[in-house]
């Protein structure tokens, strides 16, 4: 189970009382946890269909992202304004990735591949990333940019169609 | 969460500015019944009272930090829009689609129009600095601006562009990033004219 990494990730603390507040109070650590329950709940024999059903349902209806419970999200995913946030079913997110809101991973059309994002990357707000593309371990998305080529390990993609630059790393 | 009784002067004398620009957009008149409707019929109206009543409930002794973050979770949920607390929104705004809005700390002036999907903050969390956005500025769906910047009085940003540097006052600036392609001050039109809707 993934939920300690989604708090952490998230800016809240493993504490009986961080869990609590960060479940009631930070809409990032919500979304995720009725994610992470609806994919716990789902093997209970009889009810943990509608069960999954009702919290996948839960986590849309308040946040407003479609986070497929098909997708592969790794641990400690950082949603800071989880809105609008789309995750197609086929998608596969390493640990400890950033999606800021409106960010869409997705297939080009139908039956198309999903792409995968590895761990660390962080892609800005509104990006589309579609196709069976990887955007490479620790890469940066700049804001809106469209993606639809592999980004290579530690480099920054930015514009529409999105392009890797050269921008100078600041340490974070 | 729509009635502004609780709010402080300042907070509902602004949702009243926010109202008067709600009826002059939506071509209604300032009566009462018109008032009503827009008040109780408009999603903009609704989550720009939620954020003007946050941030009232925030003054509130001993129980404002609380009531201010409970408001303000049940705001995200309903509107799946985020306002910070510590935005400073000025009068007469206009958000007609409420959704997907994130706004972080940020000086927005008065009869703004927010599309949806639009993003306003800093470029990074330890950084001081934040946007400036001038009166009447229009932000299309989708827009990001981002950092120190300025965005001069009467500008408008067009939808999904990316704006990390300045705008003038009365421009348009469009793409990713942002280029200024309209120097000459846009004409003024009907309602279009924050600094001249009603007060």
């Amino acid at each position: 189970m993934f939920w300690k990494d989604d708090v952490i990730a998230n800016g809240g603390s493993t504490t009986p009382f961080g869990l609590l507040r960060a479940f009631l109070f930070d809409p990032g650590a919500h979304l995720l946890a009725c994610h992470r329950a609806a994919i716990g709940v789902r093997g209970v024999p009889g009810i943990g269909a509608l069960l999954a059903r009702l919290l996948w349902r839960h986590g849309v209806r308040t946040s407003g992202c479609h986070i497929s419970l098909e997708a592969s999200v790794g641990p400690g995913l950082k949603l800071p304004h989880p809105t609008g946030v789309v995750i197609g079913e086929g998608v596969t997110v390493g640990a400890g990735v950033t999606l800021y809101q409106n960010v869409t991973l997705g297939r080009t059309g139908d039956g198309g591949a999903y792409p995968t994002v590895e761990d660390g990357a962080i892609l800005y707000s509104g990006v589309v990333a579609i196709g069976g593309i990887r955007i490479g371990a620790r890469a940066r998305v700049g804001a809106n940019a469209v993606v639809l080529h592999d980004v290579p390990p530690g480099r920054t993609a930015v514009g529409a169609p999105a392009r890797v630059v050269d921008i100078e790393r600041s340490s974070r | 969460m729509t009635e502004p009784v609780e709010m402080d002067r300042a907070g509902a004398s602004s949702f009243a500015r926010d109202i008067d620009v709600f009826l002059a957009r939506q071509g209604r008149s300032r009566d009462w019944t018109s008032t009503v409707r827009a008040v109780v019929f408009s999603p903009g109206l609704h989550f720009l009272a939620a954020h003007r009543l946050v941030v009232a409930a925030g003054r509130l002794p001993v129980v404002g930090r609380v009531v201010k973050m409970v408001l303000w979770t049940l705001s995200c949920h309903l509107f799946r829009s985020e306002i910070a607390v510590s935005t400073v929104l000025g009068a007469g705004c206009y958000v007609p689609h409420p959704y997907g809005i994130v706004i972080g700390r940020a000086v927005i002036g008065e009869g703004v129009q927010i599309l949806q999907n639009v993003t306003i903050g800093a470029a990074r969390r330890d950084d001081g600095g934040c946007p400036v956005i001038g009166a009447g500025v229009v932000i299309g769906a989708g827009a990001v601006i981002l950092g120190e910047v300025e965005v001069g009085d009467g500008a408008v940003i067009g939808a999904n562009a990316v704006v990390v540097g300045d705008v003038p006052a009365g421009c348009t600036a469009v793409g990713v990033p942002a280029k200024v392609i309209d120097r000459s001050p846009r004409r003024p039109s009907v309602g279009d004219d924050a600094p001249s809707i009603p007060t």
